[in-house]
């Protein structure tokens, strides 16, 4: 049986293709991270290779190994260490081995974690196996979005759309399966925004928690300071990012929620913020700021992903969005 | 597990596995050689996913068992070690072995024989035997004209059909078509045409050493195939695909026949091709029935910037007069797997495919080559 955490419809078209031998040679799994996207495309491989009766069975030794990526022909294909792209190298192979009978299964799965960052020439490449796809060959192609993607490539695919979980469902899953108390559940499944993956990892990994708490305490920190601090804040984060660009789009989406969670305070929605276990610190904060102001701040935090995005210099534009930050009201 | 072997059936065990173990691999794995005791023997085997091999030695086991070593270590290991009776027993703990010698004493790390893909057993489908020359000779004259990276995959690979007690080896790129007939020891149960990858066939011809025979079994799901001889067994993945119909592709009639001696032949081509190099590879044939004696076949390249060269040889020509021209290398390529004195060319116009095949073999081998085309 295939299972996943609040993505009925995915798994119930690929259960139904799956008892009624209908395969389609090509699948989409598209929709954010952490919903478990992968975990599914690695079940089914396992399911189109498992001989038992409702496969996965999880048990079996194909099982075993195509979960440990130990299976012959299973593959999945991720990004490389450095490369920040999926090259036209590793579709090559894709050809070259799907070609080939299956080694030791019964069908060879090729799972594309991160189909998103195929370059332009791997994509037209892979088009040769997606029009005339060999017997006993299935493609899976994990991806956030469509718009990354060639018309040509999605129209040859079946396209599995999975979305974000309830709040409350998370908590619910939180406390059922892992024993998280309520309170502390309720606080995760909000952080995690309905990306199940994050949740059950952040119980399994207090660290994570930690982290997110750590970073919004230099947030709180931050909004609440002067000039000083703020532009002290910016420094230690401009390092960060020299070593990672990518942890800014993160860090900044922090801030967006954060920001968010002041302005449900104000317009008196308290219930549904984000981050819970803040909310005092939120609804002081709420009321140093003019509305108009925590708009135009969000407009500024979407501003300066974009120029992170567009290779601004880190340093630079976390100052100019420090700067135009407005100051909390004196006294509040 | 633990055994005592000779280091150089050790070495020559691991030495003919070597060719199934993964170079560039996504499966960390492939690159390791399983050591397993079988049946009083050791049994070496490896596998890139694409073929397996697996060979068994003497040994003297004391205790069974099974584990997974990078093949590359271990070989160098056992290489470097002179000859002598050496001991082989898995680490007390985790996945390693110790290698012992009269001298030395190596621990290598492994990983535990369950990790590895299993190697394909096969005992049913589709059986026959084969001479083992019969099949490195059919091996050696195909293989050369598979293509070697190919968007169309079928072509890097070798048809075999099986028909009764013929069998029938083909092998095309686009450019050049090598078919090679051959007979089978023992009737084949059904006819079956499948397509091996011309890599594992070239794999098995430098293994193949003697003329005895060698069993082939395709599966009854025709996904893989066995050929076992002597110590031996290569397992290969089939490649999935329809070969092309090459049987239309083989000229039937022909309007110029010229026999030529293949030494002769092989160092015009050689000499014409020093100046080809440099003017695309091009090797201009005139073919005459008059001239002196029966006839004359005139080799010729140019290179603009270069110089030319023109060789004459004798040669028995029937027909008209023949001028074509073929690629260097793709010429002496068939030059030299053809293995008879003679050679024989055949042609109808200079932009129609050339036939190449040996004198006197009871039309077992045809090289069909596409012609170049140039001004003449």
């Amino acid at each position: 049986m295939l299972s996943l955490h609040g993505q009925q419809l995915p798994v119930r078209t690929l259960e139904r293709s799956l008892s009624e031998g209908r395969l389609h040679h090509a699948y989409l799994f598209i929709g954010p991270a952490h919903l478990g996207k992968t975990t599914l495309a690695v079940q089914f491989a396992q399911a189109l290779n498992c001989d038992a009766d409702a496969p996965p069975c999880g048990a079996c030794s194909g099982c075993t190994r195509i979960a440990e990526g130990n299976h012959a022909d299973v593959r999945l294909i991720s990004l490389g260490e450095e490369a920040g792209s999926i090259g036209i190298g590793a579709v090559r192979e894709i050809i070259n081995s799907a070609h080939l009978r299956p080694y030791e299964g019964r069908t060879r799965v090729f799972i594309i974690a991160e189909a998103d960052l195929l370059t332009r020439d791997a994509a037209n490449a892979l088009l040769k196996v997606l029009e005339e796809p060999p017997d006993d060959v299935v493609l899976i192609l994990v991806g956030n979005s469509l718009d990354n993607l060639l018309p040509t490539v999605r129209s040859r695919c079946q396209t599995l759309h999975f979305h974000p979980l309830s709040v409350s469902e998370v908590a619910h899953i939180l406390q059922e399966e892992r024993g998280v108390s309520p309170q502390h559940a309720e606080v995760l499944a909000r952080l995690s925004r309905g990306c199940i993956g994050w949740a059950l990892a952040a119980t399994g990994d207090d660290t994570m928690y930690a982290s997110v708490h750590q970073r919004i305490e230099q947030i709180v920190d931050a909004i609440d300071g002067g000039l000083e601090e703020r532009f002290a804040y910016a420094g230690e984060l401009a390092r960060r990012l020299d070593r990672d660009r990518g942890a800014g789009r993160e860090e900044l989406l922090l801030w967006l929620r954060w920001l968010r969670d002041i302005m449900l305070v104000q317009q008196g929605n308290a219930a549904g913020i984000t981050n819970l276990s803040w909310r005092e610190v939120l609804e002081g904060q709420a009321a140093a700021l003019q509305p108009a102001d925590v708009v135009r701040w969000t407009h500024n935090v979407n501003r300066t992903i974009e120029a992170l995005e567009r290779n601004a210099n880190v340093r630079l534009a976390l100052d100019v969005f420090m700067l135009e930050a407005p100051l909390l009201k004196a006294g509040a | 597990m633990q055994l005592h072997c000779l280091q150089e059936n050790l070495s020559q065990g691991l030495s003919i596995v070597q060719p199934a173990v993964a170079t560039r691999t996504t499966l960390p794995i492939t690159q390791h050689v399983l050591l397993s005791t079988d049946e009083g023997r050791l049994k070496l085997s490896a596998t890139n996913l694409e073929v397996a091999i697996s060979t068994w030695i003497g040994a003297d086991i004391q205790e069974e068992g099974a584990v997974t070593i990078p093949a590359r270590l271990l070989t160098d290991f056992v290489n470097s070690l002179e000859r002598q009776t050496i001991r082989v027993q898995t680490a007390s703990q985790g996945g390693g072995i110790s290698v012992e010698g009269d001298r030395t004493k190596a621990n290598i790390n492994g990983t535990a024989a369950e990790e590895f893909p299993p190697i394909p057993a096969i005992d049913q489908g589709v059986s026959t035997k084969m001479s083992g020359r019969a099949l490195r000779d059919a091996i050696h004259q195909v293989v050369l004209a598979a293509a070697v990276e190919d968007s169309r995959p079928v072509l890097t690979g070798v048809n075999i059909e099986l028909d009764g007690t013929n069998v029938t080896f083909a092998a095309a790129d686009g450019f050049r078509l090598a078919v090679r007939k051959a007979q089978l020891l023992e009737p084949a149960s059904e006819r079956v045409s499948v397509i091996v990858p011309a890599r594992t066939l070239s794999d098995i011809e430098r293994l193949l050493d003697s003329d005895d025979p060698v069993d082939i079994v395709v599966t009854t799901q025709r996904s893989q195939v066995l050929f076992r001889f002597k110590n031996v067994e290569v397992v290969s993945q089939l490649i999935q695909g329809t070969f092309p119909n090459y049987a239309q592709l083989i000229p039937q009639e022909h309007g110029t026949r010229a026999i030529i001696g293949l030494s002769e032949l092989q160092r015009a081509t050689r000499t014409a091709a020093i100046f080809a190099k440099d003017g695309s590879g091009i090797i201009r044939l005139q073919m005459s029935a008059e001239g002196e004696g029966t006839g004359a076949l005139t080799i010729s390249s140019r290179a603009e910037e270069v110089g030319d060269n023109t060789g004459n040889l004798e040669a028995d020509v029937e027909g008209a007069e023949g001028k074509i021209a073929f690629s260097s290398r793709y010429l002496s390529d068939v030059l030299s797997v053809i293995g008879k004195d003679k050679v024989a060319l055949e042609m109808t116009t200079s932009s129609s495919p050339g036939v190449i095949r040996p004198v006197d073999d009871g039309g077992e081998y045809v090289h069909v080559v596409m012609p170049m085309f140039v001004q003449w």
